[in-house]
Protein backbone atom coordinates (compact mmCIF):
# COMPACT_ATOMS: atom_id res chain seq x y z
CA UNK A 1 0.00 0.00 0.00
CA UNK A 2 1.80 3.29 -0.69
CA UNK A 3 1.69 5.77 1.72
CA UNK A 4 -0.25 8.49 -0.67
CA UNK A 5 -4.14 6.68 -0.10
CA UNK A 6 -3.32 4.82 3.09
CA UNK A 7 -5.86 6.71 4.27
CA UNK A 8 -7.79 7.44 1.16
CA UNK A 9 -11.66 8.30 1.84
CA UNK A 10 -11.04 7.79 5.39
CA UNK A 11 -13.02 11.33 6.98
CA UNK A 12 -10.87 12.19 10.30
CA UNK A 13 -11.61 14.82 12.68
CA UNK A 14 -8.73 16.66 14.03
CA UNK A 15 -8.88 18.87 17.34
CA UNK A 16 -5.50 20.84 18.09
CA UNK A 17 -5.37 24.21 19.71
CA UNK A 18 -1.55 25.12 18.66
CA UNK A 19 -2.45 26.56 14.74
CA UNK A 20 0.65 25.28 13.31
CA UNK A 21 0.75 21.91 14.96
CA UNK A 22 -2.80 21.35 14.16
CA UNK A 23 -1.86 22.23 10.34
CA UNK A 24 1.04 20.16 10.19
CA UNK A 25 -1.46 17.10 11.02
CA UNK A 26 -3.36 18.16 8.84
CA UNK A 27 -1.23 17.92 5.84
CA UNK A 28 0.35 14.91 6.90
CA UNK A 29 -3.20 13.13 6.83
CA UNK A 30 -4.12 14.62 3.42
CA UNK A 31 -0.45 13.56 1.86
CA UNK A 32 -2.49 10.04 3.01
CA UNK A 33 -5.18 10.63 1.04
CA UNK A 34 -7.34 11.65 4.12
CA UNK A 35 -10.41 14.61 4.06
CA UNK A 36 -9.73 16.47 7.09
CA UNK A 37 -12.89 17.67 9.50
CA UNK A 38 -11.29 20.79 11.19
CA UNK A 39 -9.20 21.38 12.75
CA UNK A 40 -10.40 22.85 15.23
CA UNK A 41 -9.25 24.85 18.88
CA UNK A 42 -11.75 24.42 21.17
CA UNK A 43 -14.21 22.00 21.99
CA UNK A 44 -17.05 24.06 21.47
CA UNK A 45 -15.88 24.36 17.84
CA UNK A 46 -14.95 20.83 17.71
CA UNK A 47 -18.50 19.98 19.08
CA UNK A 48 -20.27 22.30 16.35
CA UNK A 49 -18.00 20.53 13.22
CA UNK A 50 -18.97 17.18 15.03
CA UNK A 51 -22.89 18.21 14.28
CA UNK A 52 -21.50 19.45 10.91
CA UNK A 53 -19.37 16.43 9.70
CA UNK A 54 -21.80 14.03 8.41
CA UNK A 55 -20.03 10.97 8.41
CA UNK A 56 -16.70 10.92 10.66
CA UNK A 57 -14.24 7.84 10.63
CA UNK A 58 -11.90 8.35 13.25
CA UNK A 59 -10.63 11.52 15.38
CA UNK A 60 -7.30 12.75 16.29
CA UNK A 61 -7.45 14.81 19.41
CA UNK A 62 -5.32 16.69 21.48
CA UNK A 63 -6.15 16.26 25.31
CA UNK A 64 -5.23 19.79 26.79
CA UNK A 65 -6.78 22.75 24.77
CA UNK A 66 -5.17 25.54 26.85
CA UNK A 67 -7.55 26.30 29.59
CA UNK A 68 -10.19 23.04 28.83
CA UNK A 69 -9.69 19.74 27.73
CA UNK A 70 -10.76 17.54 25.14
CA UNK A 71 -13.33 15.15 27.11
CA UNK A 72 -16.56 16.52 25.61
CA UNK A 73 -15.73 16.14 21.98
CA UNK A 74 -14.25 12.43 23.35
CA UNK A 75 -17.57 11.72 24.57
CA UNK A 76 -19.57 12.84 21.97
CA UNK A 77 -17.13 11.02 19.42
CA UNK A 78 -17.84 8.22 21.50
CA UNK A 79 -21.51 8.12 21.31
CA UNK A 80 -21.06 7.80 17.31
CA UNK A 81 -19.13 5.06 17.60
CA UNK A 82 -15.85 6.93 16.18
CA UNK A 83 -12.19 5.43 16.89
CA UNK A 84 -10.23 7.68 18.60
CA UNK A 85 -6.81 8.27 18.72
CA UNK A 86 -5.32 10.77 21.48
CA UNK A 87 -2.20 12.60 20.64
CA UNK A 88 -0.88 14.11 23.79
CA UNK A 89 2.16 15.11 25.93
CA UNK A 90 0.94 13.72 28.98
CA UNK A 91 0.88 9.85 28.08
CA UNK A 92 -1.91 7.79 29.03
CA UNK A 93 -2.26 9.64 32.36
CA UNK A 94 -4.64 12.34 31.84
CA UNK A 95 -6.86 10.63 29.30
CA UNK A 96 -10.55 11.72 29.72
CA UNK A 97 -12.33 9.90 32.35
CA UNK A 98 -13.70 6.46 30.69
CA UNK A 99 -11.13 6.49 27.89
CA UNK A 100 -8.18 4.75 29.56
CA UNK A 101 -7.45 1.90 27.93
CA UNK A 102 -7.84 4.44 24.71
CA UNK A 103 -5.35 4.63 21.74
CA UNK A 104 -2.55 7.31 22.80
CA UNK A 105 0.11 8.90 20.96
CA UNK A 106 2.99 10.51 22.79
CA UNK A 107 3.89 13.87 21.21
CA UNK A 108 5.70 14.66 19.05
CA UNK A 109 4.90 11.26 17.39
CA UNK A 110 5.91 10.74 14.19
CA UNK A 111 4.08 11.12 10.39
CA UNK A 112 4.54 7.27 9.84
CA UNK A 113 2.97 6.50 13.20
CA UNK A 114 0.83 8.63 13.53
CA UNK A 115 -0.72 7.61 9.78
CA UNK A 116 -0.26 3.37 10.96
CA UNK A 117 -2.34 3.86 13.81
CA UNK A 118 -5.46 5.45 12.03
CA UNK A 119 -5.28 3.18 9.12
CA UNK A 120 -5.20 0.19 12.04
CA UNK A 121 -8.22 2.29 14.24
CA UNK A 122 -10.45 3.24 11.56
CA UNK A 123 -9.76 -0.11 9.21
CA UNK A 124 -11.09 -2.23 11.84
CA UNK A 125 -14.35 -0.31 10.56
CA UNK A 126 -14.23 -2.03 7.45
CA UNK A 127 -13.14 -5.80 7.99
CA UNK A 128 -12.13 -6.15 4.46
CA UNK A 129 -9.30 -3.54 5.25
CA UNK A 130 -8.10 -4.97 8.32
CA UNK A 131 -5.75 -7.71 7.03
CA UNK A 132 -4.27 -5.51 4.83
CA UNK A 133 -3.95 -2.48 7.35
CA UNK A 134 -2.19 -4.83 10.24
CA UNK A 135 0.13 -6.25 8.11
CA UNK A 136 1.02 -2.99 7.23
CA UNK A 137 1.07 -1.36 10.06
CA UNK A 138 2.36 -3.76 12.41
CA UNK A 139 5.16 -2.89 14.91
CA UNK A 140 8.18 -5.60 12.87
CA UNK A 141 8.02 -3.40 9.72
CA UNK A 142 9.85 -0.81 11.12
CA UNK A 143 10.64 2.43 11.02
CA UNK B 1 3.92 -27.71 121.00
CA UNK B 2 7.16 -26.85 121.05
CA UNK B 3 8.67 -25.84 124.82
CA UNK B 4 10.06 -22.00 125.61
CA UNK B 5 13.62 -21.56 124.33
CA UNK B 6 15.44 -21.11 126.96
CA UNK B 7 16.92 -17.29 127.32
CA UNK B 8 20.53 -18.30 126.01
CA UNK B 9 19.09 -20.09 122.91
CA UNK B 10 16.60 -16.87 121.99
CA UNK B 11 20.17 -14.66 122.57
CA UNK B 12 22.27 -17.12 120.50
CA UNK B 13 19.43 -16.88 117.62
CA UNK B 14 19.27 -13.26 117.93
CA UNK B 15 23.08 -12.40 118.10
CA UNK B 16 23.24 -14.94 114.62
CA UNK B 17 20.89 -12.76 112.39
CA UNK B 18 23.93 -10.62 111.52
CA UNK B 19 21.81 -9.21 108.48
CA UNK B 20 19.19 -7.90 110.76
CA UNK B 21 19.46 -4.89 113.21
CA UNK B 22 17.18 -6.33 116.10
CA UNK B 23 16.47 -4.30 119.19
CA UNK B 24 13.73 -3.69 121.76
CA UNK B 25 12.71 -0.42 123.62
CA UNK B 26 10.37 0.13 126.77
CA UNK B 27 6.95 1.69 126.22
CA UNK B 28 8.69 5.24 126.08
CA UNK B 29 10.97 4.43 123.24
CA UNK B 30 13.85 4.09 125.79
CA UNK B 31 16.60 0.81 124.06
CA UNK B 32 16.20 -2.16 126.21
CA UNK B 33 18.59 -4.70 124.37
CA UNK B 34 20.53 -4.36 120.84
CA UNK B 35 21.97 -6.92 118.85
CA UNK B 36 25.12 -7.62 116.58
CA UNK B 37 23.17 -6.84 113.68
CA UNK B 38 22.15 -3.38 115.00
CA UNK B 39 25.98 -2.84 115.72
CA UNK B 40 27.03 -3.38 112.40
CA UNK B 41 23.67 -1.93 110.62
CA UNK B 42 23.66 1.24 112.88
CA UNK B 43 26.90 1.69 114.06
CA UNK B 44 25.91 2.15 117.66
CA UNK B 45 27.57 -0.23 120.23
CA UNK B 46 25.53 -1.70 123.29
CA UNK B 47 27.15 1.26 125.44
CA UNK B 48 26.34 3.67 123.39
CA UNK B 49 22.72 3.19 123.06
CA UNK B 50 21.31 0.99 125.73
CA UNK B 51 19.14 3.20 127.81
CA UNK B 52 18.86 5.72 125.15
CA UNK B 53 15.97 6.86 123.68
CA UNK B 54 15.89 4.86 120.30
CA UNK B 55 14.64 7.74 118.65
CA UNK B 56 17.81 8.80 117.14
CA UNK B 57 17.97 5.98 114.41
CA UNK B 58 15.36 8.22 112.80
CA UNK B 59 16.04 11.62 110.64
CA UNK B 60 16.08 14.72 112.24
CA UNK B 61 12.61 15.62 109.99
CA UNK B 62 11.41 12.34 110.87
CA UNK B 63 11.66 13.06 114.84
CA UNK B 64 10.79 16.75 114.34
CA UNK B 65 7.11 15.43 112.93
CA UNK B 66 6.29 12.43 115.57
CA UNK B 67 6.93 9.97 113.34
CA UNK B 68 8.95 7.28 116.09
CA UNK B 69 6.02 8.56 118.21
CA UNK B 70 3.36 7.45 115.72
CA UNK B 71 5.06 4.31 115.24
CA UNK B 72 5.45 2.95 118.81
CA UNK B 73 1.33 4.27 118.41
CA UNK B 74 0.31 1.91 115.97
CA UNK B 75 2.36 -1.19 117.09
CA UNK B 76 0.61 -0.27 120.73
CA UNK B 77 -2.68 -0.23 119.10
CA UNK B 78 -2.66 -2.54 116.30
CA UNK B 79 -0.03 -4.83 118.06
CA UNK B 80 2.58 -4.28 114.94
CA UNK B 81 3.84 -1.40 112.48
CA UNK B 82 5.57 -1.99 109.50
CA UNK B 83 7.50 0.55 107.03
CA UNK B 84 9.96 1.62 104.35
CA UNK B 85 12.26 4.41 105.57
CA UNK B 86 15.26 6.64 105.96
CA UNK B 87 16.97 5.72 108.99
CA UNK B 88 20.47 7.36 110.22
CA UNK B 89 23.83 5.64 111.17
CA UNK B 90 25.43 6.66 114.20
CA UNK B 91 27.95 8.51 111.92
CA UNK B 92 25.24 10.33 110.46
CA UNK B 93 24.93 8.56 107.12
CA UNK B 94 21.17 7.27 106.18
CA UNK B 95 20.60 4.33 104.94
CA UNK B 96 16.86 2.57 103.54
CA UNK B 97 15.77 0.09 105.72
CA UNK B 98 12.13 -1.73 106.01
CA UNK B 99 11.18 -2.28 109.15
CA UNK B 100 8.88 -4.22 111.71
CA UNK B 101 7.52 -2.96 114.57
CA UNK B 102 5.62 -5.95 117.42
CA UNK B 103 4.68 -5.00 120.06
CA UNK B 104 5.86 -7.28 123.45
CA UNK B 105 3.50 -9.50 124.29
CA UNK B 106 3.60 -8.51 128.14
CA UNK B 107 2.80 -5.04 127.06
CA UNK B 108 6.57 -3.18 128.75
CA UNK B 109 7.99 -2.36 125.56
CA UNK B 110 8.04 -2.56 121.11
CA UNK B 111 10.49 -5.03 119.65
CA UNK B 112 11.99 -3.42 116.03
CA UNK B 113 13.92 -5.80 113.52
CA UNK B 114 15.50 -3.37 110.65
CA UNK B 115 16.90 -4.45 107.27
CA UNK B 116 18.93 -2.38 104.80
CA UNK B 117 17.76 -2.27 101.74
CA UNK B 118 19.28 0.91 100.50
CA UNK B 119 20.57 -1.12 97.42
CA UNK B 120 17.15 -2.73 96.10
CA UNK B 121 16.15 1.28 96.82
CA UNK B 122 18.08 2.47 94.25
CA UNK B 123 17.94 -0.24 91.82
CA UNK B 124 13.71 -0.13 92.31
CA UNK B 125 14.11 3.80 92.09
CA UNK B 126 16.23 3.66 89.03
CA UNK B 127 13.82 1.09 87.16
CA UNK B 128 10.67 3.48 88.10
CA UNK B 129 12.89 6.61 86.91
CA UNK B 130 13.49 4.91 83.85
CA UNK B 131 9.62 3.35 83.99
CA UNK B 132 8.55 7.45 83.72
CA UNK B 133 11.47 8.97 81.39
CA UNK B 134 9.42 6.24 78.78
CA UNK B 135 6.48 7.16 79.75
CA UNK B 136 7.44 11.19 79.51
CA UNK B 137 8.87 10.23 76.05
CA UNK B 138 5.93 7.98 74.82
CA UNK B 139 3.24 10.57 75.95
CA UNK B 140 4.66 13.61 75.09
CA UNK B 141 6.99 13.45 71.72
CA UNK B 142 4.67 14.31 68.67
CA UNK B 143 4.51 10.43 67.42
CA UNK B 144 1.98 8.21 67.97
CA UNK B 145 3.95 5.50 70.37
CA UNK B 146 2.50 1.97 70.43
CA UNK B 147 3.25 -1.66 71.84
CA UNK B 148 2.10 -4.58 70.10
CA UNK B 149 3.01 -8.66 69.22
CA UNK B 150 4.99 -9.32 66.58
CA UNK B 151 2.24 -10.18 64.60
CA UNK B 152 0.77 -6.71 64.72
CA UNK B 153 -1.52 -6.95 67.76
CA UNK B 154 -1.58 -4.13 69.58
CA UNK B 155 -1.30 -4.10 73.50
CA UNK B 156 -1.03 -0.37 74.05
CA UNK B 157 -0.88 2.87 72.19
CA UNK B 158 0.07 6.01 73.83
CA UNK B 159 -2.62 9.10 75.02
CA UNK B 160 -1.79 10.71 71.64
CA UNK B 161 -2.81 7.99 69.38
CA UNK B 162 -6.30 8.35 71.52
CA UNK B 163 -6.46 11.97 70.99
CA UNK B 164 -5.07 12.02 67.29
CA UNK B 165 -7.48 9.21 65.99
CA UNK B 166 -10.54 9.09 68.44
CA UNK B 167 -9.81 5.71 69.13
CA UNK B 168 -9.94 4.51 73.26
CA UNK B 169 -6.71 2.40 74.43
CA UNK B 170 -9.35 -0.75 74.35
CA UNK B 171 -10.95 0.19 71.09
CA UNK B 172 -6.93 0.34 69.33
CA UNK B 173 -5.90 -3.58 71.09
CA UNK B 174 -5.50 -6.15 68.57
CA UNK B 175 -6.24 -5.42 65.34
CA UNK B 176 -8.70 -2.47 66.12
CA UNK B 177 -6.17 0.14 65.53
CA UNK B 178 -6.62 -0.73 61.74
CA UNK B 179 -9.78 1.36 61.85
CA UNK B 180 -8.00 4.69 61.89
CA UNK B 181 -6.04 3.65 58.59
CA UNK B 182 -7.07 4.58 55.51
CA UNK B 183 -9.19 1.80 53.97
CA UNK B 184 -6.80 1.57 50.94
CA UNK B 185 -3.39 1.57 52.77
CA UNK B 186 -4.85 -1.59 55.06
CA UNK B 187 -3.76 -4.22 52.62
CA UNK B 188 -0.63 -2.48 52.51
CA UNK B 189 -0.09 -2.01 56.33
CA UNK B 190 -1.06 -5.60 56.82
CA UNK B 191 1.74 -6.68 54.54
CA UNK B 192 4.18 -4.78 56.01
CA UNK B 193 3.54 -6.68 59.39
CA UNK B 194 3.94 -10.21 57.40
CA UNK B 195 7.36 -8.79 56.12
CA UNK B 196 8.31 -7.53 59.26
CA UNK B 197 7.96 -11.16 60.93
CA UNK B 198 10.94 -12.17 58.50
CA UNK B 199 12.64 -8.81 58.63
CA UNK B 200 12.43 -8.01 62.14
CA UNK B 201 11.67 -4.69 61.37
CA UNK B 202 8.25 -3.74 60.65
CA UNK B 203 8.08 -0.02 58.62
CA UNK B 204 5.23 0.78 56.11
CA UNK B 205 4.07 4.75 54.88
CA UNK B 206 -0.16 4.60 55.39
CA UNK B 207 -2.66 7.72 56.00
CA UNK B 208 -3.85 7.80 59.83
CA UNK B 209 -7.16 9.21 59.75
CA UNK B 210 -7.35 12.65 62.24
CA UNK B 211 -10.19 12.62 64.94
CA UNK B 212 -10.53 16.45 65.33
CA UNK B 213 -11.31 16.98 61.56
CA UNK B 214 -12.01 13.28 60.02
CA UNK B 215 -9.09 13.87 57.51
CA UNK B 216 -6.50 11.39 56.38
CA UNK B 217 -2.86 12.20 56.47
CA UNK B 218 0.22 10.91 55.86
CA UNK B 219 2.45 8.99 58.22
CA UNK B 220 5.88 6.69 58.57
CA UNK B 221 5.18 4.04 60.47
CA UNK B 222 8.27 1.82 62.25
CA UNK B 223 7.99 -0.53 64.97
CA UNK B 224 11.03 -3.18 66.16
CA UNK B 225 11.26 -5.82 68.70
CA UNK B 226 12.12 -5.02 72.27
CA UNK B 227 15.44 -7.36 73.45
CA UNK B 228 15.72 -10.71 71.53
CA UNK B 229 13.42 -11.10 68.40
CA UNK B 230 13.87 -14.83 68.42
CA UNK B 231 10.87 -15.68 71.25
CA UNK B 232 7.50 -16.10 69.61
CA UNK B 233 5.71 -13.02 71.77
CA UNK B 234 8.48 -10.95 72.28
CA UNK B 235 6.69 -7.10 72.27
CA UNK B 236 7.65 -5.25 69.57
CA UNK B 237 7.52 -1.12 70.46
CA UNK B 238 6.49 1.10 67.75
CA UNK B 239 5.60 4.89 66.48
CA UNK B 240 4.12 6.94 63.33
CA UNK B 241 5.74 9.79 62.79
CA UNK B 242 3.38 12.30 60.82
CA UNK B 243 5.05 12.83 56.75
CA UNK B 244 2.41 14.60 55.30
CA UNK B 245 4.07 17.65 54.34
CA UNK B 246 6.77 16.07 53.07
CA UNK B 247 4.16 13.29 51.41
CA UNK B 248 2.63 16.30 50.15
CA UNK B 249 5.30 17.92 48.95
CA UNK B 250 6.89 14.71 47.10
CA UNK B 251 3.30 14.22 45.36
CA UNK B 252 3.40 17.74 43.87
CA UNK B 253 6.80 17.41 43.14
CA UNK B 254 5.63 14.23 40.42
CA UNK B 255 2.53 16.40 39.63
CA UNK B 256 5.05 19.38 38.63
CA UNK B 257 7.46 17.15 37.10
CA UNK B 258 4.83 15.30 34.94
CA UNK B 259 3.80 18.70 33.81
CA UNK B 260 7.26 19.72 33.12
CA UNK B 261 7.69 16.39 30.72
CA UNK B 262 4.20 17.62 29.36
CA UNK B 263 5.08 21.23 28.43
CA UNK B 264 8.62 20.06 26.83
CA UNK B 265 6.85 17.63 24.96
CA UNK B 266 4.40 19.93 23.66
CA UNK B 267 7.09 22.72 23.03
CA UNK B 268 8.73 20.25 21.04
CA UNK B 269 6.34 19.81 19.57
CA UNK B 270 5.49 22.89 18.57
CA UNK B 271 9.17 23.39 17.33
CA UNK B 272 8.47 20.04 15.17
CA UNK B 273 5.72 22.44 13.89
CA UNK B 274 7.48 25.36 13.21
CA UNK B 275 10.23 23.74 11.45
CA UNK B 276 7.61 21.99 9.14
CA UNK B 277 5.44 25.40 8.31
CA UNK B 278 9.67 27.51 8.12
CA UNK B 279 10.21 24.69 5.68
CA UNK B 280 6.75 24.95 3.87
CA UNK B 281 6.46 29.11 3.32
CA UNK B 282 10.49 29.11 2.76
CA UNK B 283 11.44 31.33 -0.31
CA UNK B 284 14.39 29.18 -0.91
CA UNK B 285 16.58 26.40 0.94
CA UNK B 286 19.24 28.95 1.88
CA UNK B 287 16.68 30.66 4.00
CA UNK B 288 14.97 28.04 5.74
CA UNK B 289 17.86 27.43 8.66
CA UNK B 290 18.45 31.64 9.79
CA UNK B 291 14.62 31.90 9.45
CA UNK B 292 13.99 28.41 11.82
CA UNK B 293 16.66 29.75 14.30
CA UNK B 294 15.39 33.09 14.76
CA UNK B 295 11.88 31.63 15.16
CA UNK B 296 13.20 28.94 17.68
CA UNK B 297 14.85 32.18 19.63
CA UNK B 298 12.11 33.94 19.45
CA UNK B 299 10.10 31.03 21.27
CA UNK B 300 13.21 30.66 23.88
CA UNK B 301 13.04 34.38 24.55
CA UNK B 302 8.76 34.24 25.33
CA UNK B 303 9.02 30.64 27.76
CA UNK B 304 12.21 32.69 29.53
CA UNK B 305 9.54 35.64 30.16
CA UNK B 306 6.84 33.17 31.33
CA UNK B 307 9.44 31.02 33.23
CA UNK B 308 10.47 34.30 34.73
CA UNK B 309 6.90 35.06 35.47
CA UNK B 310 6.18 31.20 37.14
CA UNK B 311 4.36 30.79 34.12
CA UNK B 312 1.76 33.50 35.05
CA UNK B 313 0.37 36.28 33.00
CA UNK B 314 3.17 38.33 31.79
CA UNK B 315 3.20 42.34 30.86
CA UNK B 316 2.74 43.04 27.38
CA UNK B 317 4.66 45.64 27.19
CA UNK B 318 7.52 43.33 28.23
CA UNK B 319 6.56 40.41 25.86
CA UNK B 320 6.93 43.74 23.00
CA UNK B 321 10.08 45.34 24.66
CA UNK B 322 12.20 41.89 24.80
CA UNK B 323 11.31 41.47 20.87
CA UNK B 324 12.46 44.54 19.71
CA UNK B 325 15.43 44.43 22.06
CA UNK B 326 16.75 41.58 20.03
CA UNK B 327 16.16 42.72 17.05
CA UNK B 328 18.58 45.92 17.73
CA UNK B 329 15.57 48.44 17.17
CA UNK B 330 16.72 52.18 17.04
CA UNK B 331 14.98 53.95 19.85
CA UNK B 332 14.56 57.16 18.10
CA UNK B 333 12.50 56.09 15.61
CA UNK B 334 10.00 53.25 17.48
CA UNK B 335 7.30 54.60 19.66
CA UNK B 336 5.43 52.05 22.12
CA UNK B 337 2.58 52.54 24.29
CA UNK B 338 -0.38 51.31 26.16
CA UNK B 339 -2.14 50.60 29.19
CA UNK B 340 -0.66 47.92 31.28
CA UNK B 341 -1.88 44.69 30.94
CA UNK B 342 -1.13 40.88 31.52
CA UNK B 343 -1.47 38.22 29.07
CA UNK B 344 -1.74 34.63 29.31
CA UNK B 345 0.99 32.13 28.38
CA UNK B 346 -1.01 31.04 25.92
CA UNK B 347 -1.76 34.49 24.17
CA UNK B 348 1.94 35.54 25.14
CA UNK B 349 3.29 33.10 23.33
CA UNK B 350 1.55 33.25 19.89
CA UNK B 351 1.63 37.36 20.33
CA UNK B 352 5.29 37.17 20.56
CA UNK B 353 5.97 35.15 18.00
CA UNK B 354 3.77 37.48 15.72
CA UNK B 355 5.24 40.95 16.81
CA UNK B 356 8.94 38.67 15.66
CA UNK B 357 7.91 38.58 12.52
CA UNK B 358 6.71 42.04 12.35
CA UNK B 359 10.08 43.22 13.84
CA UNK B 360 12.30 40.61 11.17
CA UNK B 361 10.33 41.86 8.40
CA UNK B 362 10.70 45.52 9.41
CA UNK B 363 14.31 44.77 10.04
CA UNK B 364 14.47 43.71 6.43
CA UNK B 365 12.35 45.47 4.81
CA UNK B 366 10.88 48.65 6.63
CA UNK B 367 10.65 51.15 9.38
CA UNK B 368 13.75 49.10 11.36
CA UNK B 369 15.64 48.86 8.61
CA UNK B 370 18.59 51.05 7.35
CA UNK B 371 16.27 52.73 4.40
CA UNK B 372 14.20 54.71 7.02
CA UNK B 373 10.93 54.57 8.78
CA UNK B 374 9.07 55.27 11.63
CA UNK B 375 7.13 52.32 13.80
CA UNK B 376 4.98 52.87 16.50
CA UNK B 377 3.20 50.00 18.13
CA UNK B 378 0.22 51.22 20.43
CA UNK B 379 -2.58 48.96 22.46
CA UNK B 380 -5.65 50.12 24.34
CA UNK B 381 -8.65 48.04 25.47
CA UNK B 382 -12.24 49.02 24.71
CA UNK B 383 -15.36 47.35 23.94
CA UNK B 384 -16.26 45.40 20.86
CA UNK B 385 -19.29 45.17 18.93
CA UNK B 386 -20.84 42.25 21.05
CA UNK B 387 -20.09 43.86 23.86
CA UNK B 388 -17.15 42.64 25.31
CA UNK B 389 -13.87 44.32 26.35
CA UNK B 390 -11.50 44.15 23.22
CA UNK B 391 -7.52 44.22 23.37
CA UNK B 392 -6.46 46.00 19.51
CA UNK B 393 -3.00 46.49 19.22
CA UNK B 394 -1.84 48.41 16.42
CA UNK B 395 1.68 48.12 14.14
CA UNK B 396 2.38 50.87 12.42
CA UNK B 397 5.06 51.54 10.07
CA UNK B 398 5.35 54.78 8.43
CA UNK B 399 7.76 56.89 6.06
CA UNK B 400 8.97 53.34 4.68
CA UNK B 401 10.27 54.49 0.99
CA UNK B 402 10.29 51.15 -0.11
CA UNK B 403 7.28 48.30 -0.87
CA UNK B 404 8.21 45.06 0.89
CA UNK B 405 8.48 41.98 -1.36
CA UNK B 406 6.10 39.51 -2.70
CA UNK B 407 7.31 36.39 -0.33
CA UNK B 408 7.06 39.08 2.63
CA UNK B 409 3.30 38.84 1.41
CA UNK B 410 3.11 35.16 1.30
CA UNK B 411 5.42 34.28 4.30
CA UNK B 412 4.76 32.73 7.38
CA UNK B 413 4.50 35.84 9.02
CA UNK B 414 1.38 36.81 7.26
CA UNK B 415 0.39 33.07 7.77
CA UNK B 416 0.88 33.20 11.98
CA UNK B 417 -1.00 36.62 12.31
CA UNK B 418 -3.97 36.11 9.30
CA UNK B 419 -3.89 32.36 10.43
CA UNK B 420 -2.64 31.54 13.33
CA UNK B 421 -3.98 34.40 15.77
CA UNK B 422 -7.82 33.91 15.10
CA UNK B 423 -7.47 30.09 14.97
CA UNK B 424 -5.70 29.97 18.84
CA UNK B 425 -6.90 32.99 20.08
CA UNK B 426 -10.46 33.68 18.10
CA UNK B 427 -8.56 37.02 17.22
CA UNK B 428 -9.23 39.92 14.11
CA UNK B 429 -6.38 40.44 12.49
CA UNK B 430 -5.63 42.40 9.37
CA UNK B 431 -1.73 42.76 7.34
CA UNK B 432 -1.97 45.98 5.10
CA UNK B 433 0.78 46.68 3.47
CA UNK B 434 0.07 50.65 2.31
CA UNK B 435 2.42 52.78 0.19
CA UNK B 436 4.42 53.98 3.12
CA UNK B 437 4.78 50.99 5.63
CA UNK B 438 3.08 47.83 6.91
CA UNK B 439 -0.19 48.05 9.62
CA UNK B 440 -0.82 45.21 10.82
CA UNK B 441 -4.08 45.29 13.57
CA UNK B 442 -4.44 42.40 15.89
CA UNK B 443 -7.90 42.50 18.07
CA UNK B 444 -8.96 40.19 20.67
CA UNK B 445 -11.15 39.34 23.45
CA UNK B 446 -9.09 40.77 27.10
CA UNK B 447 -10.89 36.83 28.30
CA UNK B 448 -8.80 34.86 25.34
CA UNK B 449 -6.10 37.23 26.32
CA UNK B 450 -5.57 36.72 29.75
Amino acid sequence: MRTADALAGQRILIVEDEFFIAVGLANVLQSAGAEVIGPFPSVSQALGGIVSAGRIDGALLDVNLGDEDVDEVAVALRERAVPIVFHTGYGTRKLPPGFEGAEVLDKPASDELLIRTLMRLVGSVSPGDLGQSAGDGGPSTGS
Amino acid sequence: MCPAPNDQLLRLIIESAADYAIFSMDSGGLVTSWNSGATKLLGYQDDDILGRASDIIFTEEQRRTGVPQQERQTASETGRAEDERWHVRQDGSEFWASGIMERLADGSGFLKILRDRTETYHAQKALRDSEERFRLLATNIPQLVFRTKGTGERTWGSPQWEVFTGLSDSESRDFGWLDAIHPDDRDVTLEAWRRAQLDGLYEVEHRIRRASDVSYRWHQTQARPIGDPGGGDTDWVGASTDIHELRTLKDRQNVLLAELQHRTKNLLTIILALARATFRTAANPETFLPSFESRIRALTRVQGLLALNENRPVPLADLIQSELLAHAWAQARVDVDGPSLDVSPKAAQALSLAVHELATNAVKYGALGDRGGRLSIRWHVGTGETGDELLTLVWQERDVPVRPPMEYKAGFGTELITKALPYQLHARTELRFEADGVVCTIALATENAR
